[in-house]
């Protein structure tokens, strides 16, 4: 028997579970709207919008988010600061709001301030790409002023100061809803466990450090990976349709990890074998810093975080150019094909000097003029 | 998914860190006061490379902040700030990973590094006693020795006529290193000299810092021995800066501010010897015993000798490369002779004997004492200079002076 308590108590929590569903998520149209509007740059328009929005549910972390995004977008920083900010307070599990609160942070030189809201979206939300990036970036920034002042350097250099992401899609509260869509369709094979590792040339070897003449040196780390694997050879353009056969890895004394382009198994359809190897020449032109053939890869209307084509191919260039070498290894990689269009699912583990980052990846993909092309690319943990 | 930072990285700083895996913490502490103590910056920073040796880099992070917040203008900390923040974005491969920015004044911020955390980890052992100071006398509180190669300087307290360790301090010296010969050589003296006033801050520029403490550079010795150049201080830092690289002055020894302001409070004007080496040598407690047994037994038999009126006895103990401030040895024991020939009697008492050892190759030793000589037609006391130098197995003068 249940005393009628306990059942007050259960039934509360349902109430509140609804509620807070509702408080986090705006009516999928007024959401859709807001966000054709601000990509159209109908600010005025999206913001009147909004606050009707807000007008009757004024929790609502989505409207809040926009609003945000708009006030950020008009250089109202403070204004943006403190959406972004009493958003966190109000939704301390998303992530996406204390990202862009540090990347206006930042935007004022408030680098340390910048640097916690980011640790709080990363311990929220631990594979958010874009908050890692950021991070990274205000690591550096903050390294580089105390440099300045160990040196006695002149500080006031603005040029240098660095352009953080904004996140533009309050993607954690949608994650949920369209968790369902992806594993239905046609057969998934799993496919064999080779990672694909596609290696940029070795960085340049870092400059010798001045010799100390007192005897306290400091180690060069042994063998840092990117050097180890730059050696092996890097999967060059897609592979044939054909199984590409793994290059034997001559089993030298070193037990450095050999490069094998992921391998569509024996009984993969001809599709299969085609997506699989759209996906191994997306991940060979990112880790050889190809733009243009990692560009290519993406259809021509692919857009992410709330932004154009144009802008994204540019925040992208930008991000892969900038790094000193990038590796990009695939594993569990699974397709699945229904005519035209593609899912696949795989463990990406992506290196970017000391930023590692494992994470999982799916891409939708489209068959357009003979050619697989990226339609959507999404992260989860 | 993890952010992680490469195993290799952490290797480049804690190998930093593991030489200084002996150095304790608690050695860093000072007392100051009654309830408070404060941690030394080398402590602290010893700390932060002992974090860094535990992989444990947000607290190395913490720590360093911590000393900037102590120190605000320790640009050696600041450097290791960045390498910390740095070291979750790129692999570092040394101390100071900064690309850009003038190479010298990142060398010397690395320099000053390996200094302070070698000088933190050899610290002297608690048995163990700088050869130079081989006696003490019971009015002089304090002695200061400096070891360039370590750019460090060590205070020593004088316990019942035995130097104990009280507290040490990074240093700088001349651009170009010790052992000044000449005026502007831009080196530090190497010597046995003592502190001879003291300039406040107030009547100085601020490039002096907390304030000065002039020595007697030139000594008797280097006059002796043609050595030319004045002004040399122990002094403090500028404003702007918590410490100055380790060959940076023109021949001064300079100390951060705090560690001058404590140092003021162990000297005595025209007492305190401050003896600066290149490389101090200790010794156990019972070979520093043996070492100024002999010594002392040296000092006595010239005493008694001198009281014998046996002139030739007496002046066995002067060396032939004896020199006074006056006389070479042949005028000097003519004198010594003609004045012996009108003595009775002569009774010599020799009180407050300090002797210390000469830094370099010489194997000699600067010997001070108040001497009280009465005889039957003069008596008088006087301040007494004694170089004495081991020839062969015998202690021998080589330079005698009255200040």
């Amino acid at each position: 028997m249940s005393s009628p308590v306990m059942k007050r108590a259960l039934l509360t929590c349902a109430v509140s579970a609804c509620f807070s569903f509702y408080a986090l998520a705006a009516h999928a149209d007024d959401a859709q709207d807001v966000s054709k509007m601000i990509r159209a740059g109908q600010n005025d328009q999206a913001m009147q919008r909004i606050d009707a929005v807000l007008a009757q549910k004024p929790r609502d972390a989505q409207m809040r988010f926009f609003k945000g995004l708009i006030l950020t977008e008009e250089g109202k920083s403070n204004d943006a600061i403190q959406v972004f900010l009493h958003l966190t307070e109000d939704y301390p599990e998303l992530p996406e709001p204390y990202n862009n609160l540090a990347v206006l942070y930042a935007s004022q030189g408030e680098y340390e301030k910048a640097r916690a809201a980011l640790e709080m979206a990363i311990r929220t939300h631990p594979s958010y790409a874009t908050a890692h990036e950021n991070l990274g970036d205000v690591y550096a920034k903050l390294a580089s002023q105390a440099y300045d002042k160990a040196l006695q350097l002149d500080s006031n250099n603005t040029a240098a100061q660095s352009k953080l992401a904004l996140i533009k899609e309050l993607i954690s509260v949608n994650t949920n809803a369209n968790k369902s869509g992806a594993s239905s369709g046609s057969p998934t094979t799993q496919i064999g466990k080779a990672p694909v590792v596609a290696m940029a040339k070795a960085p340049p070897p870092a400059a010798a450090p001045a010799p100390i003449s007192a005897p306290i040196p400091l180690k060069t780390p042994a063998a840092p990976p990117p050097a180890v694997m730059a050696q092996a050879p890097a999967p060059v353009a897609p592979p044939p349709a054909a199984p590409a056969p793994a290059p034997v890895a001559a089993p030298v004394a070193a037990p450095a990890p050999v490069p094998v382009p992921v391998a569509a198994p024996a009984n993969a359809s001809p599709e299969q074998q085609e997506v699989v190897a759209a996906v191994n020449a997306w991940a060979s032109a990112w880790a050889n810093k190809d733009v243009d053939a990692y560009l290519a890869a993406y259809a021509p209307d692919f857009t992410a975080n709330g932004q154009t084509h144009d802008q994204w191919a540019a925040e992208r260039r930008a991000r892969i150019v900038g790094k000193s070498a990038i590796s990009v290894k695939i594993e569990s990689l699974e397709a699945s094909v229904e005519g035209d269009h593609a899912t696949v699912h795989f463990r990406q583990d992506y290196k970017a000097g000391a930023l590692v980052a494992n994470s999982r990846k799916t891409l939708t993909l489209q068959k357009v003029g003979g050619k697989w092309l990226i339609e959507q690319e999404r992260s989860g943990a | 998914m993890k952010y992680a930072v490469l195993a290799a990285t952490r290797r480049a700083l804690s190998c930093a860190a593991a030489v200084l895996l002996q150095a304790s913490l608690a050695h860093g502490a000072i007392r100051h006061a009654p309830g408070i103590e404060i941690v030394e910056p080398d402590a602290q920073l010893s700390g932060i490379f002992a974090a860094i040796d535990r992989d444990q880099l947000d607290e190395a992070l913490k720590l360093t902040d911590h000393l900037i917040a102590q120190q605000p203008n320790f640009r050696l900390a600041y450097l290791i700030r960045g390498d910390l923040l740095l070291a979750h974005t790129a692999a570092l491969t040394n101390i100071g990973s900064v690309s850009g920015g003038p190479p010298e004044r990142l060398q010397e911020l690395r320099e000053e590094a390996v200094l302070r955390l070698r000088a933190y980890r050899d610290r002297p052992a608690a048995n163990m006693v700088p050869r130079y100071l081989l006696e003490l006398p019971p009015d002089q509180k304090t002695a200061v020795v400096i070891d360039t190669r370590r750019s460090r300087l060590y205070v020593y307290q004088n316990v019942n006529g035995r130097p104990r360790f009280l507290a040490d301090y990074y240093i700088t010296q001349g651009k170009l290193g010790a052992d000044k010969a000449k005026e502007g050589d831009q080196r530090t003296p190497i010597g046995v000299y003592h502190v001879t006033g003291v300039l406040p801050k107030s009547e100085l520029p601020d490039f002096y810092g907390a304030g000065a403490l002039p020595i007697n550079y030139p000594n008797e010795w280097d006059r002796l021995n043609g050595r030319t150049g004045h002004g040399i201080w122990l002094h403090g830092t500028p404003s702007d800066t918590y410490a100055r690289a380790p060959k940076a002055s023109d021949g001064c020894v300079v100390l951060s501010n705090r560690d001058l302001r404590a140092l003021f409070h162990s000297i005595q004007i025209g007492v305190t010897p401050v003896i600066i080496s290149e490389d101090i040598e200790w010794l156990k407690f019972d070979d520093w015993n043996a070492e100024r047994a002999s010594l002392q037994h040296a000092i006595e038999a010239w005493r008694s000798d001198w009281e014998s009126r046996d002139v030739a006895l007496y002046l066995s103990h002067y060396s032939k490369r004896f020199a006074s401030d006056s006389e070479a040895l042949k005028q000097w024991s003519e004198r010594k002779r003609q004045v012996n020939a009108a003595k009775e009697w002569i009774k010599i008492d020799v009180r407050n004997i300090s002797m210390l050892r000469y830094p370099g190759n010489d194997d000699m030793v600067v010997v001070t004492f108040e001497q009280n000589y009465r005889s039957n037609n003069m008596s008088n006391t006087v301040k007494k200079t004694q170089y004495w130098a081991r020839e062969g197995k015998a202690w021998k003068i080589l330079y005698e002076g009255v200040a």
